[in-house]
């Protein structure tokens, strides 16, 4: 690989351990943004500069900068935070941020709307509450998720272990973020002293999700992860080890075939005590094999595809000094959460609330569920977990606080159930926010799903659960191409729909109509459900329907992603 | 040149007046409002004004994005040591904006700037300010 190496390397290489002139930018009170090169170095601090979209013309006219903030990301693995921690980000939040908690696909919180000014006092609240935001995004290990599902309770314990001995193991070690954000003492020349053994001067070629999972639920979406760890039980229902799959991811561009969602292939079984360095190996054979030259070729996916994956899982075992064992049996039922309450142990339940599209706000005149959650958690004396699916879940609730909490859900409008279609439903942020947003998706996704369940209803379909996801862009957040119905932004109000994914994560769907507006949309779906109704067989899924009853092709690999696209029934 | 609010229009007019003339000399502005993201009046104007040498320093007091409320006054204060240190090199005080509150908290905070970094009873540093006024370098356009 001789070729040019990209120009976020060349930022990383320059950037003194992703120090930049961060500390330079931030204190430039004149404007709301950073310089260009340190925007890519904030992302490895857990910040994106973006700016309200929806602003932008009148701004220009008024002889004002765009509408500069701050997306701050924090660190949480496993989606696990306690109660004081919850209402710490919940008044930095409303002190600092749009006055509403996101949280996201892969377990955590996202801040909205801070500008540059409040950007410090944010951070060192939130490491006031024993939070990080270091390496929430950018070209490293990002949040580690896990299975939030507290049953069987041994399993749950291992899976979010393993993903905080994974997630401290590869933190990143550069004293920049003390430095820049909590005003640790910068040491003169300390930058050639500073070490990452596993990363190194520029880190990794691109962005690196982890998540770990417990079988039968596949709600941590196993097989969209660079690396995913299976939990697997012994006969006494203790963790026997986990099965290591590899080259998941969703991103691609739009017209570009080189590019493609893919799924991880399972490539052996680890111990637990094994399970740390094999992440390391996988990470560090990424880091020194992957594409540096072209971002949209970067992540570990097409490393996958282009050595193969005999030779990636060879270079792995060399590094672990050891054979991965055979993958072990396992199987997944769906990706989905299970809501309402659940029995835990020692006499504690917990309960899984729906948060649509994992936007906590108080609706003015509906629901109170940022005062809701708040109040709960300053009566609740166990967890918050999130969910992949961007729900919560109050865990460990013992049993005289269940009436009190039942009490203030319904205080707060949040005992209100809303439709199948809509709990398996889910949207990344997309505008005005994300800069990378082509069209709208957490703001739209709610009406067409309210369209859409007047054609389930009418078809009878109400009782059954089908997975719809949207995304801005085709980048993927929201993971739309593993849902049975995806939608991926194209333009505004325009979107591509892919159908034939299946239920519980295991196959990616397939293009089946570009450019479709809302009631296109509404049109297009309309007879497919309608045939599902009339022609599935017992237990059918949608997806599965979709591919069986001629509608799409199968997509079986990533690289058949872009193939035979298009409806299949002629008519 | 301290103007809040609306009181920061005279200001944009000597500043481009000083660009026209290519005035050597510095000056600073002192400008607040209630939000940095909606309230930052002419913000690009100000910015260029910067990067071309026509305005020195520029600070910036905006109550409402934090929930402590900051005002100018503050941050005359935070920079009290250069302020009374421009004053001391022949520098005029100008203030226009608000007249019940700002105006006067304004001089006030610049009494006790001048009773902090000379170290002056209060009599004193209101003398030194009284001083600015009647040698007309403080000078207001407050309503």
């Amino acid at each position: 690989m001789d070729r040019e190496l990209s120009r976020n390397e060349r930022i990383k290489e320059a950037s003194a351990y992703l120090r930049g002139t961060l500390a330079d930018g931030v204190a430039e009170a004149v404007t709301g943004a950073i310089a260009e090169d340190d925007a890519q170095l904030v992302k490895f601090h857990g910040m994106y500069l973006q700016d309200d979209r929806d602003l932008r013309s009148e701004r220009t006219r008024k002889k004002m900068e765009k509408a500069f903030a701050f997306m701050i990301r924090v660190r949480l693995p496993g989606g696990v935070c306690t109660p004081a921690q919850w209402l710490a980000v919940d008044k930095i939040a409303r002190h600092y941020g749009n006055g509403t908690l996101r949280l996201t696909t892969r377990q955590t919180f996202q801040l909205h709307g801070v500008i540059k000014s409040n950007l410090k006092a944010s951070i060192q609240a939130i490491d006031a509450a024993l939070l990080t935001t270091i390496a929430a995004c950018g070209d490293v290990n990002r949040n580690v998720m896990s299975d939030p599902n507290p049953c069987p309770p041994r399993m749950h314990t291992a899976a979010l272990d393993l993903a905080r001995a994974i997630t401290d193991h590869l933190l990143p070690r550069t004293p920049a973020y003390r430095e820049i954000w909590l005003d640790g003492e910068r040491i003169i020349g300390g930058e050639e002293a500073v070490e990452e053994p596993i990363y190194g001067k520029t880190y990794l070629p691109r962005k690196f999700k982890i998540g770990v999972v417990v079988p039968p639920s596949n709600n941590v979406d196993i097989f969209t992860h660079d690396l995913g760890f299976i939990a697997i039980a012994d006969q006494t229902g203790e963790i026997a080890g986990w099965n290591v799959a590899v080259g998941g991811g969703m991103g691609m561009t739009h017209g570009d075939v080189g590019t493609y969602p893919r799924l991880a292939d399972v490539i052996g079984f680890c111990r637990t005590a094994e399970a740390v360095a094999v992440a390391e190996a996988v990470v560090t054979v990424q880091r020194d094999w992957g594409d540096r030259s072209n971002r949209s070729h970067a992540r570990l996916k097409y490393t996958i595809d282009d050595r193969g994956l005999d030779a990636f899982r060879a270079e792995v075992e060399r590094r672990i000094g050891f054979p991965l064992g055979a993958p072990r049996p396992y199987s997944f039922t769906s990706t989905g959460d299970r809501f309402g309450w659940s029995e835990g142990t020692g006499g504690r339940s917990h309960l899984t609330l729906f948060v649509e599209n994992g936007r906590v706000l108080d609706r003015p005149g509906g629901p109170q569920m940022m005062t809701g959650l708040r109040r709960i958690a300053e009566t609740h004396d166990a967890e918050f977990r999130q969910t992949p699916n961007q729900n919560v879940m109050i865990a460990g609730v013992a049993p005289e606080k269940r009436a009190t909490i039942e009490a203030i859900l319904h205080e707060h409008g949040l005992d209100a159930h809303a439709s199948l279609l809509r709990r398996n439903a889910m949207a990344c942020v997309a505008l005005p926010t994300c800069g990378l947003a082509l069209a709208e998706s957490e703001r739209y996704l709610p009406d067409l799903i309210t369209a859409l369940d007047q054609r389930v209803t009418a078809h009878g379909l109400e009782r059954d659960e089908i997975v719809t996801r949207m995304t801005g862009c085709p980048n993927g957040c929201a993971r739309p191409y593993v849902a049975e119905i995806g939608l991926v932004g194209k333009g505004p109000g325009r979107y591509n729909l892919y159908l034939g994914a299946s239920f519980d994560g295991s196959r990616l769907s397939k293009l089946y109509a570009e450019d479709l507006d809302h009631d296109a949309i509404v049109r297009t779906l309309d007879p497919l459900l309608a045939a599902y109704s009339a022609e599935r067989e017992p237990g059918e899924r949608f997806g599965d329907f979709m591919i069986r009853a001629g509608f799409v092709a199968r997509t079986s690999s990533g690289r058949e992603f872009h193939e035979n696209t298009g409806s299949q029934r002629p008519g | 040149m301290v103007g809040p609010g609306t009181g920061v229009a005279p200001f944009r007019a000597f500043v481009q007046e000083r660009r026209a003339l290519g005035a050597p000399g510095r000056n600073w502005l002192f400008f607040g409002d209630r939000q940095f993201t909606h309230d930052f009046l002419y913000q690009l104007e100000w910015q260029d004004a910067l990067n071309e040498g026509a305005l020195t320093r520029i600070n910036l007091a905006f109550s409402r994005d934090t929930p402590e409320k900051v005002y100018v006054q503050h941050r005359i204060w935070e920079r009290r040591r250069d302020v009374i240190d421009w004053l001391d090199g022949g520098a005029r005080f100008y203030v226009c904006g608000d007249v019940k509150h700002m105006a006067k908290d304004v001089r006030a905070m610049l009494v006790r700037a001048f009773a902090d970094v000379k170290a002056l009873g209060p009599e004193a540093a209101e003398q030194a300010v009284r001083e600015l006024e009647d040698g007309r370098r403080y000078l207001q356009d407050v309503y």
